[in-house]
């Protein structure tokens, strides 16, 4: 394989396997090859990431392209409300920061914040993932010659796949993972709720959880639609105990992880 | 309306656009560009022979220049007919009248014949033929006086290098 057109890997990790699906170099819609490894020992406490990690490293081929996706078990997310007083990338950047140590302490200085581009007056997605990871990511994508070019939330890769299949004024969108869903709530295009939380059963948990952010969020919104994906990309169809006046929505059934 | 796309990515906002990705999108418009010109060209070139080939066929009509076998025919259409004939018909005028014309590709080599009013006519004619483009060293090989309808005409024949190339 010339340099030039390296192969691109996408691997997805979350505690219990790693999924690996090879891309064409020229086409990356195209799927050269998908795998499944299961990780029977997932890791807890400090590196929950790094059970994945290691079944990951004998199955990375050389001289590759690596694009990561992180389960939401290893990522963090919270909305940052629009700040007029920030002019700059840097100055949403130190106050990401800021908000991450406020909610989770000294522990947030390992982490690595990227921020979502938003139009003004609309909260900023942040989103923060353990420094550690990106370091071993990328030692491990040059040990193998290749490139570690890109790492994403799955979160954030299944709602640009999906986001069109949300057609409502009103929406939420649910990334559901075993023993965890992530949910982000809209309005008029802008998100105003975000919760990335343990569960023990994510279908029965849905309906719970979203009433819970409306609550929180103290907005009133007696309808909307809700659109649950899993991370292999297949919308949910039936969900137990959504808010009144609100109703599942199908997404057109798209394979692959998110 | 939904919000909109999420670009959440550690490495490649890190990253921005390698320079090699530029140099690979310049290249692709070089390379654009050079295939426009050369179908351009390309057109520019068939729509010489065309006209080269009208050319040929109206001179042939008149019975000027003759005909030849088919393979040599297809040879002979590759040569720049269309430059020499116009620069035959530019240097003729009303005192020069051509009867015949040869052509030796392998030798670059072209052969006139016809008849003049007078050798004066003929002499400007190998002048004239001396400052075109596609023939050089132009020579009178020979000269005649005749009669043709009770008219004196000086029969001629005259060799030039072609600039075929």
């Amino acid at each position: 394989m010339s340099l030039l057109w390296r192969e691109r890997l996408v691997a997805t990790l979350t505690p219990e396997r790693v999924h690996l699906r090879r891309e064409s170099p020229f086409w990356r819609r195209a799927s050269v090859a998908d795998q499944n490894l299961a990780c029977p020992d997932g890791s807890e406490g400090a590196e929950p990431w790094r059970a994945s990690l290691n079944f990951l490293a004998p199955a990375l081929d050389k001289n590759v392209d690596l694009a990561v996706v992180l389960s939401s078990h290893f990522v963090r997310l919270q909305l940052l409300p629009w700040q007029a007083e920030l002019k700059t990338r840097a100055e949403w950047q130190a106050y990401g920061t800021f908000r991450f140590q406020e909610i989770y302490g000294s522990v947030a200085d390992a982490w690595d914040i990227v921020l979502s581009n938003e139009p003004p007056g609309r909260a900023v997605m942040a989103c923060a993932v353990d420094r550690a990871l990106l370091d071993a990511l990328k030692e491990l994508a040059g040990e193998r010659g290749g490139r570690l070019v890109s790492v994403q939330p799955a979160f954030a890769l299944a709602w640009n796949r999906h986001r069109k299949s949300l057609g409502a004024a009103a929406g939420a969108f649910v990334l559901a993972e075993p023993g965890r869903l992530c949910a982000g709530l809209c309005r008029d295009g802008a998100w105003f709720a975000l919760r990335n939380q343990s569960v023990t059963e994510p279908e029965a948990g849905i309906g719970g959880l979203l009433a819970q952010q409306l609550m929180l969020a103290d907005m009133p919104l007696p309808v909307g639609e809700v659109l649950v994906v899993g991370l292999d990309g297949a919308a949910l169809k039936a969900a137990a105990g959504l808010p009144a006046g609100w109703r599942l929505c199908g997404a057109p059934a798209k394979g692959g992880t998110p | 309306m939904r919000p909109l796309s999420l670009q959440l990515d550690w490495i490649s906002r890190a990253q921005g656009r390698r320079g090699w990705q530029w140099l690979g999108a310049g290249l692709l418009c070089l390379g654009l560009a050079a295939g426009a010109y050369e179908i351009s060209s390309l057109l520019d070139t068939n729509a010489g022979i065309n006209g080269a080939e009208e050319s040929l066929h109206h001179l042939r009509s008149r019975g000027v220049v003759a005909g030849a076998g088919v393979g040599a025919e297809q040879e002979a259409l590759t040569l720049p007919w269309n430059r020499l004939l116009l620069d035959l018909e530019a240097a003729g005028g009303e005192d020069v009248a051509l009867s015949s014309l040869e052509t030796d590709a392998v030798k670059g080599s072209v052969r006139l014949m016809g008849e003049a009013k007078s050798l004066a006519d003929v002499l400007a004619y190998v002048a004239r033929l001396g400052v075109t483009t596609s023939l050089s060293g132009p020579q009178l090989l020979s000269q005649e006086s005749r009669q043709s309808d009770g008219q004196g005409v000086v029969a001629f024949a005259i060799e030039a290098r072609w600039n075929n190339r």
